[in-house]
């Protein structure tokens, strides 16, 4: 049996990073041009409309620049990259029938076993596309549908899916937008019916274990009048020397009176550029929150966004980014105040360690007409040594007088009397340093299934390993 | 043929859609010397070049039009009043050197006929050695007519200070940049601002302390009020630099909207790459408090009188730092009369 992650104890970072054999039944060459976008549309057998989709996202993509306000990605070459990797499955609802070793690499992972324990439904992509998918038979007798994207394109609910697809993140917005649009694989798809209160979470993981490839799932959750639903995403890759690509889109629509709670614990591997794109769209009396922890790729880009639509509408963002030796991870959050008495309240917190750059950017807007607006920015970063960085680049923009915004922000570092005191009390200086760390992320662990919380002090405990000295 | 400048840039930027990365202007192709009387060219223009918030091209084009600084005569111990109204197109490039454990005060007014229709740049150059202190307060206030652009750079030694105050009311368009160089162990950066905008008036700012030294200090604070299709644009960067171990720096900002037709950008960035420091920023955005108005208005001031008085606090918050009690009494008449004409 092979080494499984634990709760607390497992600080041992080859459980993320195993290798499977790439025994893949397809692999599109490396590169971006139309032929490869109509083999992709081919392989996944797309309507006509969604090939047609994809070309023009592709010309799009020629359009736009990169963006030059963020980390460098002069590392990343689409000229090196694959961006259809199909592993040599078919999309199981067993984990029996899933292939051994992508079997026992999502197990090493926990995710069977989290399903078992606490999870209503889930979904595990491996490179391109879902290879397992399952849903609870109370849950699906809900009426929640929970199935891979493809599927949904195809289904009782395509003419929803087309209806939504790519039109909260258009592929005008940025270049990446429009890359996962015309590239895009694999995802899931949620719809949960009017009134229907998912009372545990379901979870989406994704894997991507092919070198020098991309992965580029789509994500789609309605949650209609009333309901309630709380989705886990969880993604990790072995480490290489060429560099991989995540560019997937989460696009969320919260209907009048809903909740939804988004989790992320990201942990790519150290060779990843993680362009990710998140965006909900919020509607009467409803709410979104966002759980966010940033711990592993390369570079990121990552800034959930959430447009608060709807009178009344609230959002929460909780995040945390942790950036180590060799990361440049430039994480945030964007909202919208549309609505009238409309509300949001983001806490962030960010660490830098062993010359990792961490950047927390942010933009609270309020618009117009957006009378009894409330908003509330905390952010904090702690430095841990003094050859790292850490900065914070806010922005308000405030455009009614009905509104009032607060916005608090501090960088410091750990305490030497903290550490001495718990040195003093027979803790190693290292053990204290993490401590502390984890204490200072406690906002975050405190919002996530003890589980996944478990996960991410341990993810903590492994990057300050080796912090002293 | 005007030129095209590029000032105020947000270093690091960040999202172009929210228009704040930087701000450009267009100036004539080449602007006169303006004159400010007591003043002489410094003896080695290279010593006097330094980084300003507002940035490299617009030195390069006061270079250009051959704006060479000038030396003002200010003496320790004195209060310096420089008033200056426009009256045409002029640029100026002013210096002050305040000499080891001197101390200097400066006011400065600006002002300018409403009819006028010009443009104007005054670039403030300070350099303050060990153990000094450099007051300097301004009232801005010209008329409508002039395109002002105010631009302040600064190098603070060992235990020096520079305790900036400004005074922003009327204009049109208003572009100012403030630069600290906290370069001394020990030193200090104060700005204290207070504005009000009215009426389309435009204010865009970018300020930024520089910590390169251990123990350095630096403060920003604002307070302001924007009504009637006013824009103000706020960057405030404090960027702790390796080596500067101990050092503090604080931004905070409170700025009243008194209606639903003015955009209030705020841009506060904390740079970082040394340990050990404290970086902090505080907003409060938004109307006034109604207990507050309803509370002024039961002792029988009426509504757009009791947001004239606030209005009014938000400019006295910050012209309670004013060091020296000449430039506190000369700005509190200007405060004064402009209450009475209100």
């Amino acid at each position: 049996m092979s080494e499984e992650k634990t709760i607390v104890d497992d600080i041992n970072r080859s459980v993320y990073d195993v290798i499977d054999k790439e025994d893949n039944a397809t692999r599109l060459e490396e590169g971006l041009n139309e032929d490869i976008i109509r083999r992709i549309s081919e392989e996944k057998d797309d309507p006509d409309w969604m090939r047609e989709f994809r070309l023009n996202c592709l010309k799009i993509y020629k359009e736009l620049k990169v963006p030059q306000w963020g980390p460098g990605i002069d590392g990343l070459d689409m000229d090196h990259i694959s961006t259809y990797v199909r592993p040599n499955t078919r999309m199981q609802t067993s984990w029996d029938d899933v292939p051994e070793d992508i079997k026992n690499t999502f197990e090493r992972l926990g995710i069977p076993q989290a399903e078992r324990a606490s999870l209503a439904g889930v979904g595990a992509q491996y490179d391109s596309e879902l290879v397992y998918h399952n849903v609870m038979k109370e849950v699906e007798e809900q009426g929640v549908v929970y199935t891979d994207f493809e599927s949904a394109l195809k289904g009782e609910y395509s003419d929803m899916v087309r209806e939504h697809f790519m039109k909260l993140l258009v592929p005008t917005d940025h270049k990446f937008n429009a890359l996962h649009g015309a590239v895009w694989s694999g995802g899931s798809f949620v719809y949960v019916p009017k009134g229907v209160k998912v009372s545990i979470p379901l979870q989406s993981y994704f894997r991507l274990n092919a070198k020098g490839a991309g992965q580029f799932e789509h994500t789609l959750i309605i949650v209609d009048e009333g309901a309630d639903l709380h989705f886990i995403e969880g993604c990790s890759a072995p480490k290489y020397n060429v560099a991989n690509l995540h560019s997937g889109c989460v696009e969320l629509f919260v209907s009048k009176n809903a909740r939804l709670r988004y989790s992320t614990i990201e942990n790519w591997s150290k060779n990843m550029y993680n362009l990710n794109s998140k965006r909900a769209i919020v509607e009467e009396n409803a709410r979104m929150e966002w759980v966010s922890g940033s711990f592993g790729s390369h570079t990121s880009y990552l800034y959930p966004s959430t447009i608060l639509k709807g009178d009344n509408s609230t959002m929460e963002y909780t995040g945390i980014t942790f950036a180590g030796e060799g990361q440049n991870l430039d994480t945030g959050m964007k909202v919208m105040h549309v609505g009238k008495n409309t509300s949001s309240v983001v806490n962030t917190k960010s660490i830098a360690k062993s010359g990792g750059v961490s950047t927390t950017r942010t933009s609270v807007q309020v618009m117009p007409g957006a009378k009894g607006a409330k908003s509330v920015v905390s952010c904090e970063s702690l430095m841990v040594d003094n050859i790292s960085r850490s900065d914070t680049i806010p922005v308000m923009d405030i455009r009614t007088d009905d509104a009032d915004i607060g916005h608090e922000a501090s960088i410091g570092s750990i305490p030497d009397d903290a550490v001495f005191y718990l040195m003093s009390r027979g803790m190693t200086e290292e053990d204290a340093r993490a401590l502390i760390v984890s204490g200072f992320a406690d906002n975050v662990s405190r919002e996530l299934p003890m589980e996944y919380a478990a996960e991410m002090n341990n993810l903590i405990r492994l990057e300050m390993k080796g912090s002293i000295g | 043929m005007a030129d095209r400048i590029m000032i105020n840039s947000l270093v690091p930027p960040t999202w172009n859609r929210l228009k704040v990365n930087e701000t450009y202007v267009e100036l004539p192709a080449s602007m006169p010397r303006g004159k400010t009387e007591g003043t002489a060219p410094v003896a080695d223009a290279e010593e006097w070049k330094m980084e300003t918030g507002c940035g490299e091209e617009l030195s390069a084009y006061l270079a250009k039009s051959g704006i060479s600084p000038v030396k003002a005569d200010a003496r320790t111990g004195e209060l310096t009043l420089i008033k200056k109204d426009y009256r045409e197109d002029a640029a100026e490039v002013l210096c002050f050197e305040a000499g080891e454990g001197k101390t200097l005060n400066i006011l400065m007014d600006i002002t300018s006929d409403e009819d006028i229709k010009a443009a104007g740049i005054l670039q403030v150059l300070i350099k303050a050695e060990k153990d000094s202190v450099v007051n300097l307060t301004q009232v801005i206030r010209p008329g409508k007519g002039l395109e002002f652009i105010n631009d302040i750079g600064t190098v603070i030694s060992d235990k020096a200070q520079v305790n900036l105050v400004q005074i922003f009311k009327g204009g049109s368009n208003i572009n100012a940049g403030y630069r600290s160089g906290l370069t001394g162990e020990d030193s200090y950066a104060g700005c204290r601002i207070g504005l009000i905008r009215t009426d389309g008036e435009t204010l865009d700012m970018n300020y930024v302390m520089k910590h390169f030294a251990p123990r350095s200090k630096s403060e920003i604070n604002i307070s302001g009020a924007l009504s009637k299709k006013a824009q103000k644009t706020f960057r405030g960067t404090i960027d702790f630099v390796k080596g500067c171990a101990g050092a503090d720096g604080a931004e905070n900002e409170s700025v009243l909207i008194l209606d639903d037709t003015v955009i209030n950008k705020t841009v506060p960035l904390i740079l970082c790459t040394e340990e050990n420091v404290a970086g902090s920023h505080g907003a409060s955005i938004g109307k006034p408090a109604e207990d507050m108005l309803f509370y002024m208005m039961s002792r029988g001031i009426d509504r757009d009188k009791a947001l004239k008085i606030l209005e009014r606090a938000s400019l006295e918050a910050a012209v309670s730092h004013i060091a020296d009690p000449g430039a506190l009494e000369y700005v509190m008449n200007i405060i004064d009369e402009s209450r009475e004409d209100d």
